[in-house]
């Protein structure tokens, strides 16, 4: 009875174990481009020790926010089939677009008050600027690639 | 390889055993969690992840070859002149809740991290001085909690209490608890120090210790970590997947069981405490193959003694009552499997969540040569490039004016 438990559970074991090392998994990508991130903003914004201790906290934090919104907006676009929809989904689907915008703009103002805390104003808004032109380093890569 | 294997999934799926139990319905209630995930979409509220560690299930094992032992006091009775020694472990490292406030003036995140460790170890202690290979379980859990200010400072505490269980008398021997309070400041991302106590039995017996730690480089790079009488150890990144340190460490624990030597220095039927301690030298390469699993492969050499005596008050008030063993130098080898579930939040960046990280897998886990490791704090990005950058990475982040 034993042994041929563990039969049971090594073979399913094994085959967890090697899906767990060969995953190429999403999560892995997302962790390389907020890495590639942090170094870029580092370089850009020129910051100092103290100003980084307090500064990055408070960006992830703002990244967290900003993905579990693109999840939420990426599920639900998922279950959508836009050629059949009825009216009332697709009343529904513009509601949530441009709640998903108008909540995207609010992250944005509110965390932005509290990045002029942490950096200075001036390195507050050139986090504006070097965030679109991480967007842009980013586009460049992929069209570098193909 | 193979036998190896076996031998840790054997100990990993004890039915029998309430540790298994535990650690399924801990691994479990991500499930829970996600079927709220769904019911929040279709609120279009966004989750965000709650913690910042991930939960951790790992699978260790430890052992030392036949060793030649050497008695202190040559005159002490000895039958033959072996020991060996192996351990294995199964547990589970995981938040259990972890919460966020902002100080006054909105420029700091302060957090509060409660965080528990569940262990169950195997120890097989072989040797000349016992009649039979001599088997113990020891299960803990502990609870560990990490307060961050969001600056510089950090608290960390960790209480584990466990439970001995002697297999050949199947006899439970004994509850001990070990405890760790510890001050970390982080000066900068290349220099931390720290200052506590710890309350320990690496060292073969129950002792009050101070910690004076300081680490010198940063923690997602190549950096020197000296956390006096626990651990020395130089660790570099060797690439994206390897990473590779030199340490040094003291092991051990203590035992408390129904005597049966052989060797006559003790009553028969008495309760013996064996304590036994190595000083451990050596190097470990650890695999991070995602963010879901790692490895690691440590070996080297220890060296140490083994003791024993009528009673833990005899080891600790007359030494003459007590023999001691003294191990020759030989080679040990550890090996380790991490495989870590769900999302946590992201720390990029954030060098005193390094710190946490870090002071999470140092301390607090059961108190006996189990080390998580550093592969949740994330590899630094010197390329300034993302390797195989796909659309789908990318286009939530996109909007048409970023073309032109």
């Amino acid at each position: 009875m034993k042994n041929s438990l563990y039969k049971y559970l090594i073979l399913p074991a094994l085959i967890l174990l090697n899906s767990f090392v060969s995953a190429q998994t999403k999560a892995d990508k997302k962790e390389q481009i907020a890495a590639f991130r942090v170094a870029f903003i580092t370089k850009e914004l020129n910051l100092n020790s103290k100003e980084a201790q307090l500064f990055w906290p408070v960006y992830n934090e703002y990244q967290d926010k900003l993905e579990g919104l693109r999840i939420s907006r990426r599920k639900q676009n998922k279950k959508l089939a836009l050629d059949v929809m009825t009216d009332q989904e697709a009343e529904q689907f513009i509601e949530s677009e441009t709640d998903f915008r108008v909540n995207e703009a609010n992250l944005q103002k509110q965390y932005y008050t509290r990045f002029k805390q942490s950096l200075t104003v001036k390195k507050a808004a050139l986090l504006i600027k070097a965030e679109e032109d991480f967007k842009r380093e980013l586009l460049k890569q992929l069209k570098d690639k193909n | 390889m193979i036998k190896l294997k076996l031998m840790l999934l054997k100990n990993c799926f004890n039915l029998k055993n309430p540790i298994y139990h535990m650690m399924l319905c801990i691994m479990l209630a991500p499930l829970v969690q996600a079927s709220s995930v769904n019911d929040s979409i279709k609120k279009n509220e966004a989750k965000t992840p709650k913690h910042y560690i991930k939960p951790c299930l790992y699978i260790t094992w430890y052992g030392i070859p036949d060793r030649k032992i050497v008695p202190r006091i040559d005159s002490l009775p000895m039958n033959g002149r072996y020991y060996q020694f192996t351990q294995r472990n199964i547990g589970l490292n995981a938040p259990l809740y972890t919460t966020t406030w902002l100080n006054s003036d909105s420029s700091k995140i302060k957090s509060f991290q409660l965080i528990t460790t569940i262990n169950s170890t195997k120890e097989r202690i072989e040797s000349s001085f016992l009649n039979e290979p001599r088997v113990f379980r020891r299960t803990s859990i502990a609870l560990k909690g990490i307060y961050s200010d969001g600056g510089k400072n950090s608290y960390f505490f960790a209480i584990a209490p466990f439970s001995s269980f002697d297999q050949y008398t199947s006899a439970r021997v004994g509850s001990r608890l070990a405890t760790v309070f510890i001050y970390n400041r982080t000066v900068n991302e290349k220099f931390s120090y720290r200052l506590g106590f710890m309350r320990t039995f690496v060292f073969g017996k129950k002792l009050a210790l101070p910690i004076i730690g300081i680490r010198y480089g940063r923690l997602d790079g190549v950096n020197f970590n000296l956390q006096l009488l626990r651990s020395m150890s130089l660790n570099m990144p060797i690439s994206k997947h390897f990473y590779f340190s030199l340490f040094t460490k003291p092991i051990g624990s203590a035992y408390s069981f129904k005597n049966d030597f052989n060797t006559g220095f003790l009553n028969k039927g008495t309760t013996v405490e064996l304590r036994r301690w190595e000083l451990l030298t050596g190097m470990t390469l650890t695999y991070r193959a995602n963010s879901n699993f790692s490895m690691f492969l440590s070996s080297g050499f220890s060296r140490g003694y083994v003791a024993f005596a009528e009673s833990a008050k005899k080891i600790a008030i007359k030494r003459d009552s007590y023999q001691e063993y003294k191990l020759s130098q030989g080679g040990f080898l550890n090996i380790g499997l991490n495989f870590y579930f769900g999302k946590s939040k992201q720390i990029n960046g954030n060098y005193s969540m390094y710190d946490a990280l870090d002071l999470n897998s140092t301390y607090g886990n059961d108190d006996n040569n189990i080390n998580l490791g550093n592969t949740q704090i994330p590899a630094q990005n010197k390329a300034m490039q993302v390797k195989n950058l796909q659309y789908n990475d990318v286009k939530d982040l996109m909007s048409e004016t970023d073309i032109y």
